[in-house]
């Protein structure tokens, strides 16, 4: 649904796949490549962009972060990085930063593609595979032969 | 956060003071179980404010997550930390696995990470890579290690500071140690060489002469000993030196340069321990060489002594009869323009290859004027790859490169798996291409229409742009939100392949329109006329078939329809039942849609089951198109990782025959 507010900005709805709607200046949606794309080609017109993978609150999360991320501009970068760190803190209270990742991929967002994946390359940082995988119950699949072999084969990054 | 730092650092001692590079090992390994225990300390305090990352606390979410973004947190680790989470478990294995070597801006990531821990590591850092390693390897020949790492980890302290003016004797021992103990961690191998490149050129023409030198070496004393090359890693080598004792690498492939003169099949493996003759294998007229870890295949140098001349010539003479060529993990290949010959080599194949510029893999094809199988894997460097001067070249296979493109006069196969942007590929008698693991916004454009007939398989439904090629079989899967616009794109693009006769579709959509209204004004290209449809909709959620449908016919107008699922069978079925009744449906637009140009159709095989269908005039496409459909499900699966069950024995193909008002 377009609409024109009285400072002539372009209004959106996106719909969360939990039927929430958000309606946010074309501006701040266009962040997205996926949705910048969709509005070209013309999914737009008529009602609201559905984006059937993402929830409603991983949205709003996005929202917060593309709407922090067009109303700065490059002189602000310092500012804007203590802010991403601070919104990726309080987003890993709110949601799973995985799903926020998938959001980030699916809508195409670089900046907060970078900073979750950042983010959780930071967690594997300096821990051992058993210390990861207790973080995020990754299970070991792998049979005692099996984890000699992936030992062996790269035994030179596992010290 | 500081602890982006790499792992090494982390386990770097506070006490830790010049005196330990000389490295005692025992005291250095307690270090290192200290240290370890104090790393467990600090990420167990960490655990509490990471563990709300999963808002589900028992579930793995992380393995899930698309192998694109694990690559890009891979990408973020250093190479060592990334190789380490392939021990988490498979799924991670296979990420790493299909990870590729390139940073997403383009720059090499092995090699600016390597470059990276050189500069912030110091020489202990290394030095407790290669004692480490050595734990394992050395279990046999204890009695020579101690005082091998003391020889070792002041070599490498040498080369920590990157310094090669010692004597030639002294160089020697540093590439020999360095290189060769190390030669499963292929990375501690490249490292070290990584080392030698922050310096200037000159450095590195030492470090090759080296390398030669040693390597002449050992196939001088090789050949005397060739009964049992391999098993000679030891007092072997007129050197003498307990330091001979780990040489693996070099050792290995010297005495594989010197056996494969002598027609032997040599195959040094990865993974290898060279402490036994298992590395080689006799067979008759079959020369392989796989090696792993060989820093450079050194051509010509300028200032050649007589002694590597005649080395050259053996070297050359032996590489002249490889048949296969297998390397990994190649550091840098320097060729002088026509010194080296791979005179019989058929197979190549590169994987992870990091050579020092675009020029290197040019160079080592024309190095090889028989060569019929050339595969790329992870060659980060490739970026145009111009295979005309090669003639005999039958299959190319590239994988996770970023090619941009490919020049070649006669494959018959070419496989593209996750390549680059736009990828433009001109060839003349091309009759199969695999495209697969596209990025979205990529597009292959083709030149030189061919008469050939060709099959594609392609991944991701619009890779294809201005294509002129004639194809008798074209594979599609696409992923993704199908809008008119993109239905508008597939006719237009595929309206040029108007020699099409059958076309497969795989769909997992998530979201489809398709309005003629949409298309305004737009010129409208002609539809593709195929002669046979097949549409697989397995394993989408895709409710609406209709619009599908609808999109399909004005994009295609086949000739025949088929369908496995009975729901969609059934839409297709009322949609051409109810052919122009629907007046309305184009009335508003520019555009006419299909039905109206629909003329009649034809159930031809309501219900046959794949395994009754007799391949008899009309149902030879059928029979032909579900064997082509099981193909897929393997490559489907193979590719998109997710659980595809596609025509079951006991499924239903439906085919229609459709005519057109012409």
């Amino acid at each position: 649904m377009s609409i024109t507010t009285e400072n002539n900005e372009k209004m959106i709805t996106l719909m969360s796949s939990d039927g929430e709607e958000f309606v946010v200046e074309e501006a701040v949606a266009a962040q997205s490549q996926t949705i910048k794309h969709l509005i070209e080609d013309g999914c737009s017109t008529e009602g609201s962009i559905p984006l059937p993978n993402v929830t409603g609150r991983v949205l709003s999360e996005v929202i917060q972060y593309c709407k922090k991320h067009s109303s700065s501009d490059d002189k602000e970068e310092k500012e804007l990085e203590a802010w991403d760190a601070e919104f990726v803190k309080a987003a890993d209270d709110h949601v799973a930063l995985t799903d926020l990742m998938m959001a980030a991929n699916f809508l195409d967002i670089k900046g907060l593609l970078d900073l979750v994946a950042q983010t959780l390359a930071n967690m594997i940082t300096g821990k051992s595979p058993e210390e990861v995988r207790r973080m995020w119950n990754i299970k070991n699949d792998f049979t005692p032969e099996e984890a000699e072999k992936v030992r062996k084969e790269n035994q030179w990054a596992f010290e | 956060m500081d602890d982006t730092t790499n792992m090494i650092s982390s386990k770097k001692r506070p006490q830790e003071n010049d005196k330990d590079d000389d490295t005692d090992l025992i005291a250095s390994n307690e270090k290192r179980q200290r240290r370890e225990g104090s790393r467990d300390d600090e990420s167990d305090e960490k655990k509490p404010t990471s563990s709300s990352l999963l808002s589900c606390p028992n579930v793995d979410r992380i393995s899930d997550l698309p192998e694109n973004i694990m690559h890009n947190i891979l990408s973020r680790l250093t190479f060592l930390e990334a190789a380490r989470t392939s021990f988490l478990s498979k799924e991670w294995k296979r990420t790493w696995d299909t990870f590729p070597f390139t940073d997403f801006d383009g720059t090499p990531f092995l090699h600016a990470c390597l470059q990276k821990e050189a500069k912030e590591e110091d020489n202990s850092a290394w030095i407790d890579i290669y004692s480490d390693s050595d734990d394992d390897e050395d279990s046999g020949s204890n009695s020579d290690s101690d005082s091998d790492r003391e020889e070792k980890a002041k070599l490498i302290e040498i080369e920590g500071k990157n310094m090669i003016s010692e004597s030639t004797k002294a160089k020697y021992d540093i590439i020999s140690s360095s290189d060769l103990h190390i030669n499963r961690p292929v990375l501690s191998l490249i490292g070290t060489k990584l080392n030698f490149d922050v310096g200037s050129s000159s450095n590195l023409d030492h470090e090759d002469s080296s390398i030669l030198e040693k390597a002449r070496h050992n196939r001088n004393e090789g050949n005397n000993l060739i009964s049992d090359s391999s098993s000679s890693d030891g007092s072997s080598y007129s050197s003498g030196s307990d330091l001979d004792d780990d040489d693996g690498e070099i050792d290995n492939i010297s005495s594989s340069i010197s056996s494969s003169s002598s027609d032997s099949d040599v195959n040094v493996e990865e993974n290898e321990y060279y402490y036994g003759s298992d590395s080689e294998e006799e067979r008759e007229d079959s020369i392989i060489l796989h090696t792993a870890g060989l820093n450079r295949i050194t051509g010509n140098k300028k200032d050649r002594t007589e002694a590597k001349d005649k080395y050259q010539k053996a070297v050359d003479a032996s590489f002249k009869k490889l048949f296969r060529l297998e390397m990994s993990m190649l550091c840098d290949v320097d060729i002088d323009n026509g010194s080296l010959q791979f005179g019989c080599l058929k197979e190549l194949y590169l994987s992870t290859f990091c050579a020092g510029n675009e020029r290197t893999i040019p160079f080592l094809i024309n190095c090889c004027p028989l060569i019929e199988t050339l595969s790329l894997t992870k060659c980060s460097y490739v970026k145009d790859l111009y295979l005309r001067d090669s003639t005999k070249l039958k299959r190319v296979i590239v994988d996770s490169c970023f090619v941009q493109s490919i020049a070649t006069e006669a494959p018959s196969l070419l496989i593209i798996n996750n390549a680059a942007v736009v990828c433009k590929i001109s060839s003349s008698s091309l009759e199969t291409l695999e495209v697969s693991r596209m990025p979205p916004y990529a597009s292959i454009e083709f030149d030189t229409p061919s008469p050939n007939p060709h099959t594609f398989k392609c991944f991701g439904m619009f890779s294809l742009a201005n294509s002129t090629q004639r194809i008798v079989k074209l594979e599609l899967f696409h992923p993704g939100c199908l809008t008119s616009p993109s239905f508008f794109k597939l006719r237009k693009n595929l309206g040029k392949f108007n020699q099409a006769k059958e076309i497969i579709l795989h769909f997992s959509i998530l979201e489809i329109k398709f309005e003629l209204e949409d298309l305004k004004e737009q010129e409208l290209p002609p539809p593709c006329e195929v002669k046979h449809l097949v549409l697989d909709v397995a394993g989408s959620t895709l409710t609406n078939y209709e619009t599908l449908v609808n999109g399909l016919m004005w994009v295609f107008h086949p000739e025949f329809i088929s369908v496995t699922s009975d729901e969609l069978a059934q839409v297709i079925r009322g949609m051409l039942e109810n052919q122009g009744r629907d007046a309305l449906c184009c009335i508003s637009c520019r555009h006419r849609c299909w039905r109206h140009e629909l003329k009649d159709f034809d159930n031809e095989t309501e219900g046959i089951k794949i395994s009754d269908a007799t391949p008899t005039s009309g149902l030879q496409e059928l029979a032909s198109s579900g064997q082509s459909i099981t193909n897929c499900t393997a490559k489907l699966e193979e590719h998109i990782r997710t659980p595809v069950t596609l025509c079951p024995e006991s499924s239903r193909i439906q085919l229609y025959k459709v005519t057109y008002i012409t």
